[in-house]
């Protein structure tokens, strides 16, 4: 099997904590604010776990200051916090009351909501998203009881008839008030279209909610703490680093010994969904699980040739799609046509482009056509269903 | 480009980062290596008339399309090695003793018609080699016949034995004489042996998947042992169906062009069956000899056809806007 699509969790070396090392002056975290309106401005000075952003439509989840210090900048995608002080936001209150008004707790605690629905079919996705992304076993098997707490008030909030853990096969991962459900650990396996199928046995079912573990664990840290988790683990080869959201990645590669170069790809994420950042200021996220290197190689690149027809993107695709005929439409802005080839359906595993042997970016073009068509209007019955 | 701050400047790509390695240009190189040791073989077979031929032909496709190219205000992309692919393939179905000028027309009609004229790189939706020759046999039947324009050499055609003296007539091609090329055909389509070589090198490569050429291969097998079952006196049996003439090379090669066939393996399996099928029909109800590139043309005809059968896709959505991302 290809070592790259392998799921099963690895021995992690023991975790480093970031503030107890030597970062050489004072820490400045880089918070991504795109789409958010700032609550602070310049020179003002913030607590730790105190909000500086959040989301006009009410959608996204609030972005919190994971430490005490000085906003240093608001731009219009990030706002930069310097360290200095202690001090610490007051308590948030997490009544128990009706699913809306404990799933907005939540919210507004910085933990992302979307997707949740009362009296689904929970699902909690333990499964590492990607090689190497299997930081979150130390919160499993270390962390259990903040796990437990996290899922009780998720039970509160949404009582869902029926809850089951998603793990790799062969580790003994258990959650108290779960089902277990062993997933074969092979790439896309871990994606939650795919989780749920193996679980439920159905395809894209409308009652699932699938969660991710870390998800999982931040909402029972929030819960058990009263304040928003200001901490995350990320994964930098087999080392986990504990550190406040939004530290750069320069800091985190320099404490990892790693020297990037020229035209490396400093990615977010694993290497087939990750994202590229093109700064070392750029801050980790909360979701943040991992970060992957791909040095410069002479591994083909992205390149505009036409599709050559060898099919391998459509043997590979998981949900049994033609990525060479959408990719084709798309490319040339015919995105209605895209709608007939079943692109709703597509998981974004990125396998199309993995395999292709024109190196055609065929997840971009099926993103641009999603992108696109999501932008025309809809009828209202549709709207409803969402 | 300067260092933005005293960083390196880092390259910003879109998922998925990762790649397999493979590239159609290494595969058009491995396609061309696996052709080598029949062309050897021609060779060995007819000295330098073959050597004549598959460079005459190599050369007019490569310079076909970079004229194309040209005139197209395109990025030249011989060095992608699929000209020269196409070119070889075409010199491997014409007969060795060919006029020069009969060379460079079919690969310049193959390379014109049969894929620039598409749009050139992927759009051909016919096999390109395929359509060069097709346009030759329909034009000049006396230069293509390989009993009229081999006439000097001592090797006779058995598929035009078989055709107009009946199956007995076999007996004096032995298998083994067979897959050594002992056989007039195209100047590389019909050195069996060393094309089964190529085959499983490409297959060992993973150049193609088996899908195509083994159906293919059955196809050919199954429609011929139906005759041969019905009366073996007036059908050759499957086994010289499948060592005479290119069948082994319309297979392994022709049949498996990416852009012609279809894709998925339902597909793949039912197109190379078609094949097969009907390369036998047109060999013993047709009035050409060998069937094998008009029975591969046909199939890639009904590719787009093939290609409708899909499975339905996962979950079945069909507006974007039901899901959204969680």
């Amino acid at each position: 099997m290809n070592p790259l699509f392998s799921l099963a969790p690895s021995e992690l070396d023991p975790i480093i904590n970031t503030w107890e090392q030597e970062l050489g002056g004072a820490l400045e975290i880089s918070l991504e604010i795109t789409g958010f309106d700032p609550l602070v401005r310049p020179n003002e000075q913030v607590a730790k776990a105190q909000p500086v952003a959040a989301d006009p439509a009410g959608k996204k989840p609030t972005v919190h200051s994971s430490i005490s210090g000085t906003i240093t900048n608001v731009k219009k995608d990030f706002i930069t916090v310097r360290e200095e002080g202690a001090r610490i936001a007051q308590p948030s209150e997490f009544p128990v009351a009706d699913s809306q008004v404990m799933l907005n707790a939540l919210r507004e605690n910085g933990i992302d909501v979307r997707g949740l629905k009362e009296g689904c079919t929970l699902i909690i996705n333990a499964m590492p998203r990607e090689l190497g992304m299997d930081a979150h076993r130390i919160l499993i098997e270390e962390f259990n009881e903040i796990m437990l707490t996290g899922l009780q008030y998720l039970k509160k909030a949404l009582s869902p008839n029926a809850c089951t853990l998603a793990y790799p096969g062969r580790m003994d991962w258990t959650i108290s008030g779960c089902t277990g459900h062993e997933i074969t650990p092979v790439y896309p396996n871990s994606l939650p279209e795919i989780v749920t199928k193996e679980v439920t046995g159905k395809e894209l079912p409308s009652e699932v909610c699938v969660i991710d573990a870390t998800t999982l664990y931040r909402i029972g840290r929030t819960v058990h703490g009263r304040q928003p988790v200001t901490l995350v683990i990320v994964k930098i080869g087999s080392t986990p680093y504990l550190t406040p959201v939004g530290t750069p990645v320069g800091v985190l590669l320099k404490l990892a010994g790693f020297r990037p170069a020229e035209h490396d790809r400093i990615i977010f994420g694993g290497p087939l969904t990750g994202e590229t950042v093109y700064s070392l200021k750029h801050g980790v996220g909360p979701d943040t699980q991992a970060i992957t290197i791909l040095r410069t190689t002479n591994t083909p690149t992205v390149k505009d040739n036409p599709c050559v027809g060898c099919g391998e993107c459509v043997i590979h695709c998981p949900a049994r799609l033609q990525p060479n005929m959408i990719s084709r439409h798309a490319e040339f802005g015919l995105y209605e046509n895209t709608l007939a080839y079943g692109i709703g359906s597509c998981i974004e595993c990125g396998l199309c482009g993995y395999w292709c042997k024109a190196q055609r970016p065929i997840l971009q073009y099926i993103r641009l056509a999603k992108k696109e068509l999501a932008a025309q209007p809809i009828l209202e019955g549709l709207r409803k269903q969402k | 480009m300067k260092p933005l701050s005293g960083s390196p400047v880092f390259t910003v790509s879109v998922p998925p980062h990762a790649h397999c390695g493979r590239t159609f240009k290494q595969d058009a190189l491995g396609t061309i290596i696996a052709l080598l040791p029949a062309a050897a073989f021609a060779v060995w077979h007819y000295q330098m008339p073959a050597v004549r031929v598959l460079a005459l032909s190599c050369f007019t496709a490569v310079l076909t399309e970079t004229i194309c190219l040209y005139f197209m205000k395109r990025e030249i992309e011989a060095d992608n090695y699929t000209a020269l692919l196409y070119g070889l393939l075409f010199g491997f179905l014409i007969p060795p003793a060919a006029p020069w000028w009969l060379v460079v027309a079919g690969s310049f009609i193959s390379i014109f018609m049969g894929r620039m004229i598409f749009g050139g790189q992927g759009t051909n939706p016919l096999c390109v080699p395929l359509v060069g020759w097709a346009v030759l046999t329909v034009s000049w039947p006396d230069l293509m016949d390989f009993d009229m324009t081999m006439l000097a050499s001592e090797l006779t055609y058995p598929l035009s034995q078989l055709k107009n003296f009946g199956p007995e007539t076999l007996d004096e091609y032995p298998i083994k004489s067979l897959l050594l090329g002992f056989q007039l055909g195209g100047t590389g389509a019909v050195q069996t042996g060393a094309i089964v070589l190529g085959g499983i090198y490409m297959l060992a490569r993973k150049i193609i998947r088996p899908d195509i050429p083994f159906a293919f291969i059955a196809g050919v097998a199954a429609t011929a042992a139906i005759f041969y079952f019905i009366d073996p006196f007036e059908y050759a049996s499957p086994e010289y169906h499948l060592l005479c003439g290119a069948t082994l090379f319309g297979a392994f090669f022709l049949a498996t062009d990416g852009p012609s066939s279809p894709t998925g393996h339902t597909p793949m399996l039912i197109y190379g069956f078609i094949g097969g099928v009907l390369l036998v029909i047109i060999r013993i109800y047709g009035m050409y000899p060998d069937g094998v590139p008009f029975a591969i043309l046909l199939a890639n005809l009904m590719t787009p056809l093939i290609d409708k059968i899909k499975p339905g896709p996962f979950g079945g959505i069909t507006s974007i806007h039901v899901r959204s991302r969680s």
